[in-house]
């Protein structure tokens, strides 16, 4: 073998060998250009998220000092002083004229108290993301482009916001008149607050429904509201709870199947409470005299009325609009039974009041169950048609 | 002829209507059975109006029914026959579908009488409470006109040639299996209101079985 040879196979066998030290030590190399370059990369996420806290910082402090500012044109109607923006301007006069007309005819000079309120009418200001301003700044995000946001200014913040959307005057007018009325209701009689029952929902200025009122007296368990439909004017006055009532539960439940109905629908309230293990006695058992042991356990205020709160809220308007202008600050400013107050604000005799109440309650009775006209008179050109078209077949042509 | 024809439709279909008509006169005396051994007003009017509203979908079922059996049983035995009998007859195609078409509306009204008196029975037997009222004869309205509907549109079909029996049947298929299978979609949603208010609003076929079938209410 010539030396040739030798030599190629000795460069064959150095490289075979050395082949492995080779590529470690490349690797040796990438891995620290990674390293390197890890470290490059970690640095500057470093100093982005540096410059991304500083952006979030600068925005949060530019939508805390937009949501700070306050519009500029003033719009009073009555007692309402709103602040709004000059785009919306008209839209904002008109829905605090409906709002006040509302509110006047409803309180009379008690509404005089927003007075020292003052309302912001403004675009929504939308919050940055992921920042919280905090409160009394209160800015959520927007869920819809254009909304308005209705605020309350008190203590030096804006309290609660409301929203509507943007050229919706009622539904505007409806945000101003209830935040108004939650306003007020703290000014007024607790007593009278107390007796309305659930202030959130009766005290809406919403629209009642009188036909409501009457399913609430007809389906009502109580067997003195089926007496008040038939005319008697003591159960009305019974389950509207205008008089002192010693025993609610005799009074306003005098069946033992009303009260173990009521006793039902309490379920929620009672199975929570030390009365639980009779409450299946009382339901299920029918047992009367478990149900009466449970009502008298329960204090008065746990004792479900007979008509939801917008049955006495209804009642209560009703009273009001008898006794014209500044009849609601005389039940306000009032004492007494509930009797006696609606019978100052509304000027007459209380069972005159009770008594034209349940005769519009009446009259605003569920029409009829009636077939539309017309859907009888399409039944029966249905039918006329498909006859035809019976008599047109041809089964044997 | 028409007498003829309405006795041989009543030995058809007596079994299946005497069965119907059990089920019109039982139906408003179930429904208000709990409360006739009430001497006093119904203390609960809500728990009544449960019971009367539960029982609603029975009306409008059997009135359902009731179509089906008398439409379909009309044209049974012409299609058994090939017809013939039908041929025999001196009269044309149309009278003669005309007076299977009366004699089914006729005996039709058996059951239709039967759920209107029991309605008034049942009515009249317990106390309603006050701020109910009854309406046994709006009830009693709505399941004639809804059985009528249901009556003319199975005889309809009957009367036909099974093909087109099948085209019309196959048709209703397809489209209510597109639905279903449309169903999660946005465009089988869309689908489905529209066939809904093509069909149950006025002035859709099923207008009339669509509405309170309430014998008490407020």
């Amino acid at each position: 073998m010539s030396e040739r040879c030798w030599l190629a196979i000795g460069a064959a066998v150095y490289l075979s060998m050395a082949r492995p030290a080779i590529a470690r030590a490349q690797s040796t190399a990438n891995a620290m250009a990674r390293a390197q370059s890890t470290a490059q990369a970690l640095a500057n996420v470093d100093s982005l998220a540096a410059v991304y806290s500083a952006a979030l910082a600068a925005e949060a402090e530019a939508a805390t000092a937009s949501a700070r500012k306050l519009p500029g044109d003033t719009i009073r109607v009555g007692a309402l002083l709103i602040l709004t923006d000059a785009r919306l301007r008209d839209i904002t006069r008109r829905a605090a004229a409906n709002a006040w007309g509302v509110l006047d005819k409803m309180f009379g000079s008690t509404a005089r108290v927003l007075a020292s309120e003052r309302f912001v009418i403004r675009l929504e200001v939308p919050a940055p993301k992921n920042t919280m301003i905090p409160p009394p700044w209160v800015v959520a995000p927007a869920t819809l482009p254009q909304q308005i946001e209705l605020t309350h200014l008190s203590g030096g913040g804006i309290s609660n916001v409301y929203r509507t959307p943007a050229s919706n005057e009622s539904l505007l007018a409806d945000a101003l008149s209830r935040r108004a009325a939650e306003l007020i209701v703290p000014t007024l009689d607790t007593a009278l607050v107390a007796w309305l029952g659930d202030a959130s929902s009766a005290w809406t200025l919403a629209h009642m429904d009188r036909e409501d009122v009457y399913r609430s007296l007809a389906l009502s368990p109580s067997p003195a509201a089926l007496d008040c439909l038939g005319g008697a004017i003591t159960a009305c006055r019974a389950v509207l709870a205008l008089d002192d009532i010693s025993d609610v539960v005799g009074t306003w439940y005098v069946s033992p199947e009303s009260r173990r109905r009521i006793v039902q629908t309490m379920q929620s309230r009672i199975r929570l409470g030390p009365a639980s293990l009779r409450f299946d006695a009382c339901v299920s058992g029918r047992a009367a005299s478990v149900c009466d042991s449970i009502l008298r356990s329960l204090p008065r205020e746990a004792i479900a009325p007979p008509l939801p709160s917008s049955a006495r809220a209804d009642f209560m308007y009703f009273a009001i609009g008898r006794g014209g202008a500044e009849s609601f600050p005389r039940l306000n400013a009032s004492s007494g039974s509930m009797s006696r107050r609606f019978a100052t604000a509304a000027g007459m005799p209380t069972d005159s009041v009770v008594s034209s109440w349940r005769s519009q309650v009446i009259a605003a009775a569920p029409p009829p169950i009636t077939m539309p006209t017309r859907t009888a008179w399409m039944a029966l050109a249905w039918a006329i048609l498909l006859g035809v078209v019976a008599t047109r077949s041809s089964r044997w042509r | 002829m028409f007498r003829q024809i309405f006795l041989t439709q009543w030995k058809w279909t007596r079994a299946p209507l005497l069965i119907a008509l059990l089920a019109a006169f039982s139906i408003p005396l179930v429904s208000l059975s709990r409360d006739m051994s009430y001497t006093q007003p119904i203390w609960d009017a809500r728990d009544l109006l449960d019971r009367v509203r539960s029982t609603g979908v029975a009306y409008s079922a059997l009135a359902a029914a009731l179509g089906l059996v008398l439409g379909l049983s009309a044209w049974a035995a012409d299609h058994r026959g090939a017809h013939v009998y039908a041929l025999s007859l001196p009269i044309a195609r149309w009278r003669y579908a005309l007076y299977r078409l009366g004699a089914g509306a006729l005996l039709l009204f058996l059951p239709v009488i039967a759920l209107w008196l029991s309605a008034l029975i049942a009515t009249h037997v317990i106390v309603i409470p006050t701020g109910l009222h009854a309406y046994p004869n709006a009830l009693g309205l709505r399941f004639l006109l809804a059985a009528i509907v249901a009556y003319t549109m199975f005889f309809a079909v009957a009367s036909g040639t099974t093909r087109a029996a099948a085209i019309v049947l196959g048709c209703i298929g397809v489209a209510l299996t597109t639905m279903i299978l449309l169903a999660d979609t946005a465009i089988g949603r869309s689908l489905i209101d529209w066939a809904a208010q093509a069909l149950f609003a006025w002035p859709g076929i099923f207008g009339v079985f669509t509405g309170r079938w309430m014998l008490i209410d407020v």
